[in-house]
């Protein structure tokens, strides 16, 4: 923000974009440590598992790149949870990368340390010998982390009960991150029972293959899915039963998305393996597992069964027949129609109306309609890359120099796609680059925009306002714009623990604004020492009836007025 | 200048093609998943990331206020201040 004279937006976008170059190198490091031979067409498929993958719990997803801090952390956790793939480990980096995770966001960095430390207890295990030498790096997290939580273990005093500030913090505010009941045992066993899944089916291709190093494969499944088990056993014990306010605020439900994270990569490890082994449909039906199977609801159990027992026994069963289903020679021409496939297909039409292939053509017809329709979107874009990886792959063999330059050229092209219409802009005949502006009148609107300008002008810097604290976008970007105190904000809750109960009553006050009469709110006013109010259009008769109201400022289209208190 | 210019050429050949190709492929394809408007999540941290830039702004509000946790979130630091 210094460097950009205090402009909060664009400082924002620019740490979102880092956040997705060091997630991309996080991506192509595992990519490179799962197959050297197969990584450019590993590293846009890992992109698109991550993605597209819906096996999320508690809201928390491996792609968070939105998020200022949140997203950073995340993709650093992917650089150092990437060392721990492949044959060579490299403690070393996985921790200095987890370093940065904890200086990022402390909830990630516990957790990216969660699994690192999983997989070093397993090694030490297994080698009956403690890594010390290869893991001394893990220093800098220790120090990282004493830094980062010890003053605020320190000198954050909460001055309510345990039992009120877990009502307040989980249940009130955060039910969706932090409460399991809430979240439905469907959801919860599915969860777990698909990440074991992908566990039991990426160990069964190391047997088959008769792979080196399997004991660290079940050994560490096990150890994931154990803790996995035991995160959401203390959340729901110490939010639900006896509620403890250390323990909310860990935040363990982001804990899920690093087992997931193993998961997928070692169901995309074992799928390139298989195939180099020869076993083509079995490769394709680990990939199609991994990001089918959440599509299902558990009550489908049948047909889980039937998909997890098919991709279990198909090595068993066609080993001798695959050669023939598919030969090497049309192998380009499987690959593409498989990953148009799986990239075409909605899930939820795939989910619910498996062996459909009208289904199937439709929704590919779809697709390509919308993405034409709708400009170059992300369907065709992704159609295009693959087909494009296949055909560089094919070339590869014929000439190095054509498929350095074909590489060169698809990249620009990938490059150009994904540039234009997201940060290079092209309106009215004339082209411009995105900027924190363009971010914040698409999240708020032009409207709820200029008269958060207006009022920052002509309001002094100390100046509070009232308006609706469960109207998220529109109060809360107001206020950020506006840079003027709002009385409440739902989504804003404090960072500190000593204030939540203030937040909290603050609340109380002035939730439902738009149930209480001008006099209600005038009193709320007054009581608070307030000015001025911000409403929509749908409420403006209960101002303008009010005597002591008058309106301030209203948009440009009147869609939202502040009144000031005489 | 020629030895130097073969110990740059044999680091360019080096380097690893393939891990260029997939880190952008990576990286375009990760830009295609972040939405062009900006995130909620974002405005809860931006008060705190403003009020360490300029210390006038936001002053009491009640995000910022309470414990001391000047060093729980460096990321904040270092947002604000570069």
């Amino acid at each position: 923000m210094y460097f950009n004279n205090g402009d909060w937006a664009g400082a924002a976008l620019i740490w979102i974009y880092l956040g997705a170059i060091i997630q991309a190198l996080g991506i192509a490091n595992f990519a490179h440590r799962i197959s050297e031979r197969y990584q450019m067409v590993v590293a846009p498929l890992f992109t698109l598992l991550i993605a597209y993958c819906n096996n999320f719990l508690a809201n928390f997803n491996l792609i968070a790149l939105a998020s200022i801090s949140i997203g950073v952390a995340v993709a650093f956790s992917f650089l150092s949870i990437s060392f721990l793939i492949g044959k060579r480990r490299d403690y070393k980096k996985a921790w200095l990368f987890a370093t940065c995770v904890i200086m990022c966001h402390v909830h990630e960095g516990i957790y990216c340390c969660a699994v690192i430390f999983l997989f070093l207890f397993v090694d030490c295990l297994i080698q009956r010998r403690i890594l010390l030498k290869e893991n001394w790096t893990i220093v800098f997290a220790v120090i990282a982390l004493a830094v980062v939580v010890g003053p605020s273990l320190l000198t954050d005093a909460m001055d309510i009960s345990n039992v009120d500030f877990v009502n307040i913090y989980a249940s009130f505010r955060h039910p969706h991150h932090l409460v399991p009941s809430t979240w439905g045992t469907d959801i919860i066993y599915k969860t777990i029972w698909i990440d074991v899944c992908l566990f039991l089916l990426s160990v069964t291709a190391n047997a088959k293959m008769k792979m080196e190093g399997q004991r660290f494969f079940v050994y560490e499944a096990m150890a994931l899915v154990m803790a996995w088990i035991v995160a959401i056993s203390l959340m729901y014990g110490f939010t639900e039963i006896k509620p403890i306010a250390f323990v909310a605020t860990l935040f363990l439900s982001k804990f899920f998305k690093y087992v997931l994270l193993v998961a997928l990569a070692w169901n995309v490890k074992s799928a390139v393996e298989l195939r180099e082994h020869g076993d083509y449909i079995s490769s394709y039906l680990y990939i199609f597992f991994a990001l089918f199977a959440s599509s299902y609801e558990l009550k489908r159990i049948g047909l889980i069964a039937l998909t997890i027992f098919l991709v279990m026994n198909v090595e068993d069963c066609f080993i001798s027949l695959e050669k023939t289903l598919i030969p090497s020679k049309i192998l380009l021409i499987a690959d593409s129609c498989f990953f148009i496939f799986i990239i075409c297909v909605k899930q939820e039409t795939l989910g619910m109306k498996f062996g459909s292939l009208l289904n199937f053509v439709f929704s590919v017809k779809s697709t390509i309609v919308g993405a034409m329709i709708h400009g170059l979107e992300k369907g065709l874009i992704i159609i295009l890359v693959f087909f494009s990886v296949e055909v560089i792959a094919y070339l590869m063999k014929k000439s190095l120099g054509g498929y350095k330059l074909l590489c060169a050229i698809v990249c620009c092209w990938m490059v150009g796609i994904t540039l234009l219409g997201r940060i290079v802009l092209y309106d009215n005949e004339s082209v411009s680059i995105t900027n924190g502006e363009r971010a914040l009148r698409a999240s708020m609107g032009d409207d709820l925009y200029e008269i958060a300008e207006d009022f920052k002008e002509q309001t002094d810097i100390t100046t509070e306002f009232l308006a609706d604290p469960d109207d998220t976008t529109n109060t809360g970007w107001f206020q950020i714009v506006s840079q003027r105190n709002c009385y409440v904000v739902k989504k804003v809750i404090p960072s500190s623990k000593s204030r939540v109960n203030d937040w909290y009553n603050r609340y109380l006050q002035a939730r439902a604004l738009h149930e209480k009469n001008g006099e209600e709110i005038e009193k709320l006013m007054n009581s608070a020492g307030l000015e001025y109010v911000l409403i929509g259009a749908e409420y403006y008769p209960i101002l303008d009836g009010a005597e002591k109201f008058s309106v301030f400022l209203r948009s440009t289209t009147d869609s939202f007025r502040v009144y000031r208190m005489n | 200048m020629g030895e130097i210019r073969e110990k740059m050429s044999t680091k360019i050949k080096n380097v690893d093609f393939s891990l260029i190709i997939s880190f952008i492929a990576a990286w375009a394809l990760l830009i295609l998943f972040i939405p062009q408007s900006m995130n909620n999540d974002n405005m809860i941290y931006a008060i705190g990331e403003i009020n360490t830039y300029n210390s006038n702004l936001f002053a009491g509000n009640v995000y910022v206020g309470g414990g001391k946790i000047f060093l729980q979130d460096i990321l904040l630091t270092l947002f604000s201040k570069y």
